[in-house]
């Protein structure tokens, strides 16, 4: 007989249903007193310590630039945890015990010293916290300083450990094409692609997740996923709110880059995917890749056609006055930067071929509110043409926020003696059916790298293929003026966004 | 999340049970939760949501009037039908009363969509009652997974308990309530052997407030480094609080505990090696393969809510190599604390939340779980195989049966 604990497993942990048990590491976060660290990353460490997903041997370092002690670190990031956190239920005994696994050090991203220094304390830590050379760098700072921290990580040999090493790549992942192939270029002059974790929030998300087994796990939609069923799919993703005191870095930005490109892209390609063969991190991405390199793309020259930019001016959103974006802090008064844009992609492949992807995204919108709208081909033959009412077509609305859930509208008959259609929906709300509690997007993705699994992170060819898809709609706005502003806050976007649709025979949702 | 639950309304029968009746009672409760016909907008519009289907079984009205209280937190994460029977069985006989209840759901006040289940709540007294499984099981809603939790002493041979049971995919109860631990913990295991095979899965509450116990042991031999120091433990402490019934037994949950221990690193009981120990410990050899292992039961004193709870437990390494291995609840059951010690050194320790579950959070876990968990059908059978050897009864047998013929 063999003994159990001579294999790698531990006999302990089968059936244990604490889903998923991390290895020991070190958590090293540069741009560690930044608001990211202290509002969102610590308090996700600390709920997944609180819910026994990491274990005992665990640390965080945090690297920056101002000098400080750890118990300095300690009192900042309790300060933080008590002002964003639940205060009710803040415990300052366990407080006290997970902050004994908070570390500092001060250093310059650019001197090669610190770095050294890093390696020295992060090998003294290994000793002290039993972390078995298990390393994690999340890059929390402006994303200038990522091709540098990762080359100073690799000259100071931290790139390769005694355990596994992985980076965690924070948003915005390059400016343009040309900044995330060199970004990548850069990474991967030190690290393996399997190493670099590039975080994208919003694949954090519960739903977003449900979006995969929505397909995969269900027999009864996947033979209607095609052209031969789908008229079109709307992709809606507004916000009410403006640029919210980053008006300097949303100058920089506009609404391609800061969601377009990334999210709405990440949200896309799963609905437009080939069904993976194995839900493995690189089966699900192959299969995300494959779409969207099918993406027709778009002409310098007939931009208009497919893409529509916008720019709020003042407006009433959700009872309030607010200003217009030239107003905003920050932002240039003849600022010509995009709050809105709607896009019309097309997939040419067998399954879409012909099936035209609508994509809207914008501040200042009148509601917040994400979601995809399958719209179904019309009946081939109208049965009911002597009602008064126009038949509509079947659509299958997955929603991503706020009330996440799907709907599926359907005709039914009015009771009574006429023929008469009413549209009505069946709804499934994923949060009332499933109670209250999802986890944060920054606690799932968080654990994912600590476990090794990528599956939710965006690959290499994802970051460059999104900007590949939108640079010559950059590159053509860049070239021509337009007058802006064109859009009232608290409305649904420029005219010409409804004309895009409307060329087509087609018309946005009425959210 | 706010909860409110209508006052149940009885639903005349006939002779016999009236299915329709019921429904027809529930179709009326709902038009008018809903503010009638017309009131069906995007906004105010009342959702009948139903994952699944809930028998409740309780012995007592002050049983029901808790049930009804728990059953809304439960209710608002898995929206189900809930079918609560109530046997007074030493009552003078009545025949079954229904009653029909809806209880919905409002994020807040306002416009948000109102999440809406229901309650089908039977009353039988004396002799009636045992006429309660053929009433509930026409009332369940078709297609979806029957799970029945048991509120009450288990009674694992008894005719309710059995019908019910076959009716359902799941049955929750709870051993801590065991009023005869030892003598049913046997029987548990027993039951659990003989229905193997069987559809239906059995959850016990009180393994899953070991869960986090579990948890929290396994995580130690997540570290590669200790992961060897298992094989070199021989002396496992655990401390209890005694059992509110017959505290003179150990408590049910430490000998699961022990049992979970003892199926997942293959120990055998060693026979006619169990001892009293000094103030209330009791000790038993266990060994694996030539290798003996200490087992010390410790009943400790803890405030009185505190009945038949883990205290402590500690995995030990002597020797050679000395270690522990500590998971400790704070006196008064706020944290739990874990601790590494080699040689005299503290390598790691750090607290946690320590609390047990409440009572729905606990059922709202094991309502997410279909079939059979065969770690806790092993645990309960070592439990008992230990349990024999205590009290003297016991044959030398393997106590994981995976690993024996294997």
């Amino acid at each position: 007989m063999t003994s159990p604990t001579e294999t790698f497993e531990n006999p302990l942990r089968a059936g244990v249903r604490l889903e998923r048990a991390a290895e020991p590491c070190i958590v090293t976060i540069f741009g560690a007193t930044g608001d990211l660290t202290r509002r969102k990353l610590v308090p996700a460490l600390y709920s997944l310590m609180q819910q026994r997903l990491l274990p005992a041997e665990f640390a965080i370092l945090g690297f920056s630039k101002p000098e400080m002690s750890d118990e300095q670190f300690r009192a900042l990031l309790r300060e933080a945890f008590v002002e964003y956190g639940d205060k009710e239920t803040f415990d300052e005994a366990l407080w006290e015990s997970f902050a004994g696994s908070l570390f500092y050090m001060s250093g310059d991203f650019a001197d090669a010293e610190a770095f050294k220094a890093l390696g020295s304390r992060l090998e003294e830590l290994d000793g002290e916290r039993g972390t078995e050379g298990n390393r994690i760098f999340y890059f929390s700072t402006a994303p200038r300083f990522f091709g540098l921290i990762s080359e100073q990580l690799g000259e100071a040999g931290l790139s390769q450990g005694k355990g596994w090493t992985r980076v965690i790549v924070e948003k915005p992942f390059g400016h343009d094409l040309e900044s995330a192939r060199q970004l990548n270029t850069e990474l991967a002059a030190v690290f393996h692609e399997e190493q670099v974790y590039r975080i994208d929030h919003y694949l954090g998300k519960e739903t977003v997740q449900n979006l995969l087994v929505f397909r995969f796990a269900n027999s009864i939609f996947e033979p209607l996923w095609n052209r031969q069923y789908i008229d079109h799919v709307q992709i809606t993703n507004a916000e009410a709110i403006g640029v919210e005191g980053r008006g300097a870095y949303y100058e920089e930005a506009g609404v391609v880059r800061d969601m377009i490109q990334n999210h709405v892209f990440q949200v896309t390609s799963l609905i437009a995917m080939e069904p993976p063969a194995s839900l493995s991190a690189n089966g699900v991405r192959d299969e995300k890749i494959k779409a969207m390199q099918a993406v027709r793309p778009i002409p310098l020259k007939g931009v208009d056609e497919f893409a529509v930019r916008g720019q709020y001016g003042a407006g009433y959103v959700l009872g309030e006055k607010v200003p217009g974006y030239r107003e905003e802090t920050g932002v240039s008064p003849a600022s010509s930067t995009e709050t809105f844009a709607a896009l019309k992609l097309y997939f040419d492949n067998w399954r879409w071929a012909g099936v035209p992807f609508y994509i809207r995204s914008g501040k200042r919108l009148p509601k917040r509110v994400t979601e995809i709208a399958i719209q179904f081909k019309e009946v081939p033959h109208r049965l009911f043409t002597d009602t008064d009412e126009p038949l509509e077509p079947n659509v299958l609305v997955i929603r991503i926020q706020p009330n996440e859930g799907i709907t599926l509208r359907f005709g039914a008959k009015l009771p009574g003696q006429m023929m008469r259609i009413r549209w009505v929906n069946m709804d499934f709300r994923y949060g009332s059916s499933f109670g209250v509690h999802t986890p944060e997007a920054y606690e799932r993705l968080l654990l994912d790298c600590i476990l090794g699994d990528s599956t939710l992170y965006a690959r290499r060819d994802m970051t460059e293929r999104g900007w590949e898809i939108v640079t010559p709609i950059l590159e053509a706005w860049k070239q021509s003026a337009t007058a802006f502003p064109n859009y009232d806050a608290g409305t649904w976007g420029p005219k010409a966004a409804f004309e895009l649709m409307e060329r087509d025979g087609r018309r946005w949702r009425r959210l | 999340m706010k909860s409110t639950h209508t006052t149940p309304r009885a639903v005349q029968l006939a002779e016999t049970l009236d299915v329709q009746a019921v429904e027809r009672e529930l179709s009326r409760l709902w038009m008018e939760n809903a503010g009638g016909a017309g009131a069906s907008d995007e906004e105010g519009a009342l959702m009948r949501a139903r994952v699944l289907n809930l028998l409740v079984y309780v012995a007592t009205n002050e049983a029901l009037e808790e049930v009804n209280e728990l059953l809304s937190h439960v209710t608002s994460a898995h929206p189900c039908r809930a079918i609560v029977m109530v046997a007074e069985r030493e009552a003078e006989d009545v025949d079954i009363e229904m009653l029909v209840s809806s209880y919905c759901q409002s994020e807040g006040g306002g416009k948000e969509r109102n999440l809406c289940g229901e309650q089908v709540t039977l009353r039988a007294r004396g002799r009636f009652s045992v006429e309660l499984p053929s009433a509930a099981e026409p009332l369940l809603v078709p297609d979806l997974p029957v799970f029945l939790w048991w509120r009450d002493r288990p009674r694992l041979n008894d005719e309710v308990f059995r019908k019910l049971g076959h009716a359902s995919d799941r049955v929750v109860f709870d051993s801590a309530d065991f009023l005869e631990p030892y003598r049913d913990l046997l029987a548990l295991s027993a039951l659990l052997q003989k229905e193997r095979a069987a559809h239906t899965g059995l959850s016990d509450l009180n393994w899953a407030r070991l869960t986090s116990w579990r948890g929290l042991l396994a995580g130690f031999y997540d570290v590669r480094e200790y992961r060897t120091r298992l094989e070199n433990v021989d002396r496992v402490r655990i401390e209890y609080v005694a059992p509110e019934h017959k505290p003179h037994e150990i408590a049910p949950k430490a000998l699961i505990l022990a049992g979970w221990l003892a199926s997942r690193l293959g120990w055998r009981a060693a026979a006619g090696q169990s001892a009293e120990g000094e103030a209330g410990a009791r000790t038993m050899q266990v060994e694996r393969q030539g290798r003996a292992i200490t087992l010390e039961f410790r009943s400790v004193e803890r405030r009185e809510a505190m009945h038949g709870w883990i205290a402590r437990v500690e995995l030990l390494a002597g020797a050679d190599a000395p270690s522990a291995f500590v998971v400790a609840r704070s006196e008064d059951g706020r944290y739990l604390e874990t601790q590494v010690l080699t040689g005299d050194e503290r390598v790691a320790s750090r607290l946690l939340v320590g609390g047990d579950k409440t009572e729905p959070e606990l059922l709202g876990r094991e309502l997410e779980i279909l079939g059979h968990d065969r770690i806790y059908e092993e645990a309960v059978h070592a439990a008992a195989l230990l349990l024999e050897a205590l009290e003297g009864k016991q044959k030398q047998v393997g106590l994981n049966p995976q690993i024996n013929t294997g």
